[in-house]
């Protein structure tokens, strides 16, 4: 059985050439490109609602700055995970809300579908105080 | 988070932090903060979380699995959406009430790592609620300046404040916005100048039926009249401060009358510190169980210091058993000149003597031995071998012995103290430390050693760590 997800995407200004692909630990879920809008969103599918990432390129010239990025009603956490606490971070940058992202060209989003907290434990990941 | 609002109607959720392995009585401080709230008109829920976390581990087939996220944050794959489900159901009981103020208490490091976690879902959960931090745990040692748990988890974002100390009145301080009285995120802090002006602690939001053993709290004391190098308990309460007994009578008449339990648990390090209030206690507890049935009777457990003969009577010992008593003595040493050094001032007779009368009078005791303590010699050791040979007619008075290897906290007398003994003592394991005269592994040895004799051939009931 599959589980609906959607993917929203915001942008303080409209993006350029936007590329944007899901995939889960072995395939591609989907690819979406040439993304304009300032607010997209991308709905798909996945038969096992596990890890997935989100990797997003951006080749255009213009700074783009992400705003909001929130997956089935709820906001991608990984941000905040690594703006609070020392996690490593399993991705290159790090999409939080008001980054500067575009510089890097691509921004990868691990994301845990089912719960964040049990990707964390998984990955043996610690908060140091 | 925004500063608290004052003109703002407030609900305070306090919850004791999982994980103190004990069932068998409430954790106190929820209970006596929402007292102090509820005497400020501030509404608030007390919840032990401790005990809600506790009974799903203790029946769980992976207890051992589930207890090392508790201890270190690692959790082995199969048991991690078991601990999410626990965290995110502690995080929703909280947030159920709509909090403006989030109140966790933490009686022991070991609730520090569930913090963490805890307060990373609380933030999402109630982004708008004020979080604090209080009790012994925000320090993993209680007398350590230099911990630095409190302002690291403070400085991550992941609580608002700390409160040091007693938060009787610093709580309701901090709910009205004086973010400069003492204690808060600050280490100096005001004990109660008076035990007796406090309120009486509120058990309503309480649920009684998860405890193996029906016991109320009892807090009859704060701090200590000894003065032992080892124990931290006088770098925390400085100075010795206790009930009068009328006080704690009333009390404990008026949670009987409220959830008909008659079993009470002082929380104190010693409740024989005021000797003249506890004998009046006594009295009190011993005219109300006289002519009452076994069932209707008072019945306490209380930690209790071992003095001379002359000061505990037989008759004392006669009403302790009329109250159905059971004490806890923590002797440290049988070897005289090893106890006396460091502080407790009586003599072996006078062990002797108490352990005579509970056996005399059917009074249970639970004693307490620190096995290889750093000034005791290798003689020393088969000293306390032959001590409980001769003292096997005890086994069954002493209705547990601990024996415990001795642990150097940070900040305490002893510490301060290793150079003189010669102590080499690791910054990492305040447990592993060794003396010139005596290697680690040959008091480990002396401490297995007397493990087994006591446990196998003298079969007392012993509880070893």
């Amino acid at each position: 059985m599959h589980t609906n997800f959607k993917l929203i995407l915001e942008c303080v200004t409209p993006p350029e050439e936007l590329q944007i692909t899901i995939h889960d630990r072995t395939s591609i879920l989907a690819t979406v490109s040439n993304i304009s809008q300032i607010e997209t969103e991308l709905n798909f599918k996945v038969l096992v609602p596990n890890q997935l990432t989100f990797v997003i390129e951006h080749s255009g010239s213009n700074p783009v700055i992400l705003k909001k990025c929130s997956l089935g009603g709820l906001e991608i956490v990984t941000s905040m995970l690594n703006q609070i606490c020392n996690f490593t971070p399993l991705g290159a940058s790090d999409p939080i809300v008001t980054t500067n992202w575009w510089q890097d060209g691509k921004v990868v989003i691990d994301f845990f579908a089912g719960d964040w907290v049990q990707y964390h434990l998984l990955y043996g990941n610690k908060i140091i105080v | 988070m925004a500063d608290i609002n004052s003109n703002i109607d407030h609900h305070v959720v306090i919850a004791s932090m999982p994980l103190v392995d004990s069932m068998h009585a409430p954790m106190a401080a929820p209970a006596v903060l929402k007292a102090s709230l509820n005497k400020a008109g501030i509404q608030s829920t007390a919840m032990d979380l401790n005990i809600e976390v506790l009974v799903k581990l203790k029946s769980h087939p992976e207890y051992n699995n589930l207890k090392k996220f508790f201890d270190s944050q690692m959790a082995e794959d199969w048991v991690v959406q078991e601990i999410s489900k626990i965290l995110f159901y502690c995080a929703n009981r909280i947030a159920d009430k709509n909090p403006t103020i989030i109140a966790l208490s933490l009686l022991t490091f070991e609730c520090q790592n569930f913090t963490l976690w805890l307060c990373l879902i609380l933030r999402q959960l109630c982004p708008t609620a004020r979080i604090v931090i209080g009790g012994p745990g925000i320090k993993y040692h209680v007398a350590n300046p230099l911990d630095h748990f409190r302002t690291g988890i403070r400085n991550k974002g992941l609580v608002d404040d700390w409160i040091a100390g007693d938060g009787d009145q610093s709580l309701v301080e901090y709910v009205n916005g004086n973010y400069t009285y003492p204690g808060i995120n600050s280490d100096a802090w005001i004990p109660a100048a008076d035990l007796d002006s406090l309120p009486h602690p509120d058990w309503s939001d309480y649920n009684f039926y998860l405890y193996t053993q029906s016991f109320i709290p009892v807090v009859d004391a704060k701090g200590c009249v000894r003065n032992c190098e080892f124990c931290d308990v006088i770098e925390y309460w400085e100075k010795f401060q206790s009930r009068s007994a009328e006080n704690i009578f009333e009390e404990m008449l008026s949670q009987m009358k409220r959830y008909n339990m008659r079993n009470f648990d002082f929380r104190s390090s010693i409740t024989n510190g005021n000797l003249k209030e506890f004998k009046r206690l006594l009295r009190l507890m011993d005219e109300y169980n006289q002519g009452k049935y076994r069932a209707e009777q008072i019945s306490w457990n209380a930690s209790f210091i071992v003095r001379p003969n002359s000061q505990h009577p037989e008759s004392m010992w006669q009403q302790m058993a009329t109250t159905n008593a059971t004490l806890s003595l923590g002797i440290e040493s049988v070897i005289p000149h090893v106890r006396k050094k460091l502080g407790k001032y009586f003599e072996n007779d006078d062990i002797d003597y108490h352990l005579g009368m509970a056996k005399k009078y059917n009074i249970n005791i639970i004693l307490m031995i620190i096995t290889g303590y750093p000034t005791e010699t290798l003689e020393d050791y088969e000293y306390t071998k032959q001590w409980f040979k001769d003292r096997v007619q005890y086994n069954n008075t002493i209705r547990r012995l601990f024996l415990t290897p001795l642990t150097i906290l940070p900040g305490t007398g002893l510490e301060r103290n290793i150079s003189k003994y010669g102590i080499i003592v690791s910054e990492e394991n305040r447990r592993v430390w060794q003396t010139a005269e005596i290697s680690r592994s040959a008091r480990l040895e002396h401490h297995q050693s007397l493990v087994d004799l006591c446990k196998n051939k003298l079969k007392f009931n012993l509880d070893a760590y």
